[in-house]
């Protein structure tokens, strides 16, 4: 039984003109359907506008179907159930891009303990949950301060502690990286990765940036709120001409090496890193020497 | 460099004043706005200023950096003893011209409201000084907690207030933010009318508005995914919690509160005018 499963979503949007009258409307979301297991590290991809932020506001529950069905936990999403919702809300977590629009607290402990605090867990019991997950984020040290004085991946970080001290089994990532500076983007992903190996917390990932999904289990890449095509890195890295459909860039290594496999079928595809390539590089030329 | 702007004016030092539960500070506050308006005389303020000067002190609260807060009443002060120096039409006036009347008794009282004004501000002071903003919302929260009897969304109302204490700094770099930008459009921000001026600040405050509702979306998401809901019991991490030294708090709050309604009530019964009367 899948973690989370969508079946024929779709989510419409009106299309007002100037006065406010609705003109029409298109489906932000177009009939998708996936699987995600748990425990996977999922990405989704998509340039801006193909509908990647609509559809990780389903998993949240903070937008709901206008046709087909999600279910999580094989159990049926209904907007009218508040039960249902306020569970899966406990169990997803949700980054959102801007770091500044989703600090609610005025210290970074408080802010921790928002969600804690919302579902009605006992004082005592708090403490410990935001302590565990400041830790968890390694930001322990600052759990005084006021946001204000943090770095924008450290209030990222303080962003994921508020999530994880809900205890949550999935975390969906929505471009958080975006708006952080290369250096701290770097640390964000490799914490990201971290939470996924050792506390088995699925990661579904939401951006347009192909250098930060190489780790992924599974890609879905998006366009005009279709599925375009889906599968594991290598697999999906490959479809160079449908990554360039979907308005997307994959990293020129890869797309290096992917032309070098056209020119000498030996050299391997699935490249992902400068070291990587340099060593398919030594081994193929050592290969071709050996046997000259 | 607006980020650095500390809210209020807390003064972050360990005393028996700081560690004080908020509701009593607030009940305490209270009482002492209650004996500067009973007080009157010479006695009454010596008394209510000897009492401020020793909460002050048990709040190792430097007296300087506490005076920084008149700073904003000067002129309020300053209207009031004009007001009531020029214009008072009690005593017999030395100078009198036209509705300008200057006399022994009215300069008397102009000095009097003068120094009430000053201890209400410095008094109540105390209060921001010893207390986080944070402490404070939530000290409002329960004080006012039984509205929720009433149908009044107490707590929503505090978050709101805790909510808007955060984003203060943002929407003032923003504004800086905007400032420039403007200016770097050729918004002439210093020169010209005053209606001219005023005018000048429109092209900041319709995009600061605009980012405003957007942040209140955002956080309006942000709040929602983890699991915020309206009219839903909170909990909270650290609750408000009476200990013995609240306690005595209030004692010595009633204890004052009661010594001075006595003393007030006997001076004007014996008619010793000298405690309440100008």
């Amino acid at each position: 039984m899948p973690f989370i499963s969508i079946k024929n979503l779709v989510h419409q949007f009106h299309v007002r003109d100037m006065n406010g009258e609705i003109t029409g409307e298109y489906n932000a979301i177009d009939d998708i359907s996936m699987e995600i297991e748990e425990g996977q590290f999922i990405a989704i991809l998509g340039r801006n506008g193909s509908g990647k932020s609509t559809l990780a506001r389903h998993f949240n529950n903070l937008l709901f179907a206008d046709k087909g069905s999600i279910w999580i936990n094989d159990i049926l999403v209904n907007h009218e159930n508040e039960d249902i919702i306020w569970n899966n809300r406990k169990k997803i977590g949700m980054v959102f891009q801007n770091p500044d629009n989703q600090i609610i607290g005025t210290t970074v402990e408080e802010d921790t303990a928002f969600g804690p605090e919302n579902i009605g867990i006992e004082s005592e019991n708090i403490i410990t949950l935001v302590n565990e997950a400041l830790e968890a984020v390694k930001m322990k040290h600052k759990s005084k301060m006021s946001p204000n004085h943090l770095s924008g991946g450290q209030k990222q970080k303080v962003a994921i502690a508020g999530i994880l001290a809900l205890k949550p089994k999935c975390i969906v990532l929505d471009e958080a990286t975006s708006m952080l500076d290369p250096h701290s983007r770097k640390e964000l992903m490799k914490f990201v990765l971290e939470l996924n190996k050792k506390e088995k917390i699925t990661i579904i990932m939401i951006t347009h940036n192909m250098e930060e999904v190489v780790n992924a289990d599974k890609l879905f890449i998006m366009n005009k709120g279709k599925l375009l095509t889906h599968g594991s890195v290598n697999e999906v890295f490959n479809e160079v001409e449908t990554i360039k459909e979907a308005g997307l860039e994959i990293p020129e290594i890869t797309e290096l090496a992917i032309k070098l496999h056209h020119v000498n079928q030996n050299f391997r595809t699935g490249i992902f890193t400068p070291e990587e390539f340099a060593n398919e590089f030594e081994r193929v030329y050592n290969e071709k020497r050996n046997k000259e | 460099m607006f980020r650095e702007i500390t809210l209020g004016q807390y003064y972050a030092v360990d005393s028996v004043i700081h560690r004080l539960d908020p509701r009593v500070k607030l009940f305490g506050t209270l009482i002492y706005i209650m004996s500067v308006f009973m007080a009157g005389g010479l006695s009454g303020y010596l008394i209510v200023t000897m009492v401020y000067m020793l909460v002050m002190k048990l709040s190792k609260v430097p007296f300087s950096f506490a005076l920084r807060g008149l700073k904003s009443v000067v002129w309020i002060v300053l209207m009031t003893f004009i007001c009531n120096a020029f214009f008072y039409t009690g005593g017999t006036p030395f100078i009198k011209y036209g509705v300008i009347s200057i006399s022994a008794a009215g300069i008397k009282y102009g000095v009097a409201m003068s120094v009430r004004l000053i201890l209400l501000v410095l008094g109540s002071s105390i209060l921001t000084l010893t207390t986080t903003p944070n402490e404070l919302t939530y000290g409002l929260e329960k004080a006012f907690g039984f509205l929720i009897k009433f149908h009044v969304p107490v707590q929503e109302i505090a978050l709101m207030m805790s909510i808007a204490l955060r984003f203060i700094p943002i929407l003032i770099e923003e504004t800086d933010k905007i400032m420039k930008a403007q200016a770097s459009r050729g918004t002439d921000f210093d020169t010209g009318s005053i209606i001219k001026r005023v005018k000048n600040y429109i092209p900041i405050i319709i995009p600061l508005f605009i980012s405003a509702f957007r942040r209140a979306g955002d956080l309006a998401l942000a709040m929602e995914s983890r699991c915020y809901r309206t009219g839903y019991q909170r909990t909270k991490m650290y609750p408000l919690k009476y200990t013995k030294a609240d306690g005595k708090g209030y004692l010595v709050l009633m204890v004052y509160l009661l010594l001075f309604t006595l003393a007030k009530c006997t001076l004007l019964y014996t008619g010793n005018s000298g405690f309440y009367t100008m």
